[in-house]
């Protein structure tokens, strides 16, 4: 982790340090350190099963944990109940009393913490007015729609002015739609309120767009932690790869250095140019990925010369309203590439039809590097010397 | 029972339709629904009749001017309800204090019960399960003998009078209620997500605070539906009271089954009538007041 200005102690909000648990014999999460600066949105990403609503679950104290601490700015909150942490949570099923109006549940915290009436009334109708509610406060849960159940777990959690606010999955039960204006609608309101939060997703998109920082989360344990940007274009591992974004993947062998970042690889005969600041030596096996938008399909021919120009055949097209998803198989790579490309507009690729020759070329900026020891994928989705795979993760 | 019996006859014309073209297919559904719904509507209305026809018959009676009941009646009149005598009227006091007292016991006791019995997957469960609802296994005379003969036991050793009283034969009426409310409790705390009462914790709410706040009036139609259950068990019940009441104090039930037995008069199917209506009354304003509206929180 080099965001030091992320992980200084004296302005983190909530720190996780060596946090475990074990359900009997079978490990849920194992030593995950992580910091959450003030104001922070992180997100715990990661497939069902690698432990991350266990973590959310431990910060709010549902859980206790085996081993490790909570710390609540600073406080150690690790045996702490939940009814004293003043954490907000939105619950995947929100959760929402279902006897008492949207005013109400709004206000229960409050009303819990002895606040009057008139003050809890107060702030209830201030966070429905928040989260763009405030005309359905008398109706009960059972009257709204999904999209307004979820906005008033979210109300309600903010009323009580909580130290974090934890949203698990809080967008998974609704239409995909919905889904993307409520993420918007969150993230407006976190900003608004500049109130630290964590998110518990398996939805890369989620991640992606509503995050300071990502924590990539496998087994239990911590795959990478960083930016939205660094996630998904400089994964750290073909976890991380395959996990978030769709690319192609060719296994290769470095060559040589040129300068102070740049590769030469060799791929099955073939030459790639890569980037790579890192500490991958030549002689050294990687794999080497690119993302379908990174892609340029051109005329067969065209850019000869360039580094990363290969010719291949047009083998699919698939029109996906705004972009066109174009499949190249390149023989010299042995693989079948994955292009996006617009599919209107000044980009527009030419109208080749499946059998007819192309070429496709990306930049060596745009290759993801992953050295493959100790990084390989152990799921048998890794790579086989010298028999490039193509992937759509 | 009837929506069961109508339910197959629907599904058995589907098949022969299944051939057509989708838009057809869709016209001939519609058609196939009509014709089920109106066998079961027609079911259900049988259903109806067959419930209600021997209330029919009472009420009727009960305005017959024919000393023995005749049916149709040769005249209607109202003195069979001014005749009703005054023990009748403390039999009714005597059954609705302990259908009242029954239903608090089955809530005290069954509430909790179902809610363990909800949560608890442990070894064992299915045994204790069965074990609280076993008393409906029992036949209620063989629980009636039973109870007389405990409390005989209690008086003779303990020099303790349940027999007779209001409270001993609560508590037996409470051993066949239970059950009842165990019943209704469970599945909806079963249903309930677990997530609501964290959800509250989270908030601030202590766990006392959030079973009251929160678990019980997430769970008050069921408990409601229990509790009318309880109640009319105890209301209704001959078969065990009849061991238990002494000479002095008697139910409903158990003296129109003697008033039956001994005297046949149209008071009997006065006093009936009165009590059909009143119960029917009462449970339908409680079913508005507790079930429909809301209990306001803040």
């Amino acid at each position: 982790m080099n965001h030091s200005y992320l992980t200084d102690p004296n302005t983190s909000s909530l720190s996780l340090s060596g946090l475990g648990k074990r359900f009997g014999s079978a490990v849920a999460v194992e030593n995950l350190t992580l910091d959450v600066a003030n104001g922070e949105f992180v997100t715990l990403l990661g497939p069902s099963g690698c432990g991350k609503t266990t973590t959310i679950r431990m910060v709010a104290g549902y859980v206790a944990p085996t081993t490790g601490r909570v710390l609540l700015r600073s406080r150690d909150v690790t045996i702490m109940p939940p009814q004293r942490r003043g954490m907000g949570m939105v619950f995947q099923d929100y959760a929402l009393f279902p006897h008492l109006s949207v005013r109400d549940n709004v206000a229960f915290g409050l009303r819990m913490r002895g606040v009057s009436k008139r003050t809890r009334r107060g702030v209830a109708e201030e966070k429905l007015e928040l989260v763009g509610l405030r005309e359905a406060a008398d109706k009960l849960p059972a009257e709204l729609s999904g999209g307004m159940r979820q906005r008033v777990a979210l109300a309600r959690a903010l009323a009580i002015d909580p130290a974090v606010l934890l949203l698990d999955e809080p967008f998974s039960a609704l239409d995909a739609k919905l889904r993307s204006s409520l993420r918007g609608e969150v993230k407006r309101i976190q900003q608004v309120t500049g109130v630290t939060t964590l998110l518990v997703t398996h939805d890369q998109q989620e991640a992606l767009s509503l995050s300071d920082r990502v924590v990539v989360m496998r087994d239990g344990g911590v795959e990478q932690v960083g930016t939205p940007r660094e996630i998904y274009e400089r994964p750290s591992s073909l976890f991380a790869l395959d996990f978030v974004g769709r690319s192609t993947r060719f296994s290769g062998t470095v060559v040589r250095r040129e300068g102070a970042n740049q590769l030469v690889c060799d791929v099955g005969g073939a030459t790639v140019h890569a980037c790579d600041p890192g500490s991958v030596q030549p002689g050294e096996r990687v794999t080497l990925a690119i993302r379908p938008e990174s892609v340029a399909v051109s005329v067969a021919g065209d850019r000869e010369g360039q580094a990363n120009v290969f010719t291949g055949v047009l083998a699919a097209r698939e029109y996906g309203g705004g972009v066109e998803h174009v499949t190249v198989d390149v023989a010299e790579l042995g693989a079948s590439v994955l292009c996006e490309v617009a599919a209107r507009g000044e980009c527009r690729p030419s109208d080749g039809s499946v059998g007819d020759p192309v070429g496709v070329c990306f930049r060596r900026e745009d290759v993801i590097v992953v050295a493959d020891g100790g990084a390989v994928s152990s799921d048998g989705d890794g790579v086989a010397p010298g028999l490039p795979a193509a992937t759509v993760a | 029972m009837s929506a069961a019996a109508s339910a197959p006859a629907a599904s058995e014309e589907r098949p022969g339709t299944a051939p057509a073209a989708p838009p057809s297919r869709i016209r001939r559904r519609t058609a196939n629904l009509s014709v089920a719904d109106i066998g079961l509507w027609g079911i259900a209305g049988i259903a109806v009749i067959f419930l209600l026809l021997p209330i029919f018959f009472a009420l009727i009676s009960a305005f017959g001017v024919n000393r023995f009941p005749t049916f149709p009646p040769d005249g209607l009149t109202l003195k069979w309800f001014t005749t009703i005598d005054s023990s009748y009227v403390a039999a009714a006091k005597t059954s609705l204090t302990l259908g009242l007292v029954t239903a608090a016991i089955s809530t005290l006791l069954g509430v909790p019960a179902g809610i363990a019995l909800a949560r608890w997957h442990g070894r064992g469960a299915a045994f204790v399960s069965a074990l609280v609802r076993s008393p409906m296994q029992l036949p209620y005379i063989v629980i009636g003998v039973a109870s007389l003969q405990f409390y005989i036991l209690v008086a003779r050793e303990l020099d303790i009078t349940l027999l007779g009283t209001i409270g001993g034969i609560a508590l037996v009426h409470a051993v066949i209620a239970t059950p009842y409310m165990v019943g209704a409790v469970a599945p909806a705390a079963t249903g309930l997500s677990r997530d609501l009462e964290l959800a509250a914790y989270g908030l601030g709410a202590s766990r006392i605070r959030t079973f009251f706040t929160v678990t019980l009036p997430a769970l008050r139609s069921a408990i409601f539906a229990g509790a009318v259950f309880s109640f009319l068990i105890s209301f209704d019940d001959i078969p065990v009271t009849l061991f238990l009441v002494g000479s002095e104090r008697q139910t409903l039930p158990v003296k129109l089954f003697f008033g039956a037995e001994f005297s046949f008069t149209p008071q009997l199917f006065a006093v009936a009538a009165t009590v059909t209506v009143i119960t029917s009354v009462v449970l339908l304003a409680l079913t508005r007041v507790l079930g429909l509206k809301r209990i306001s929180g803040v």
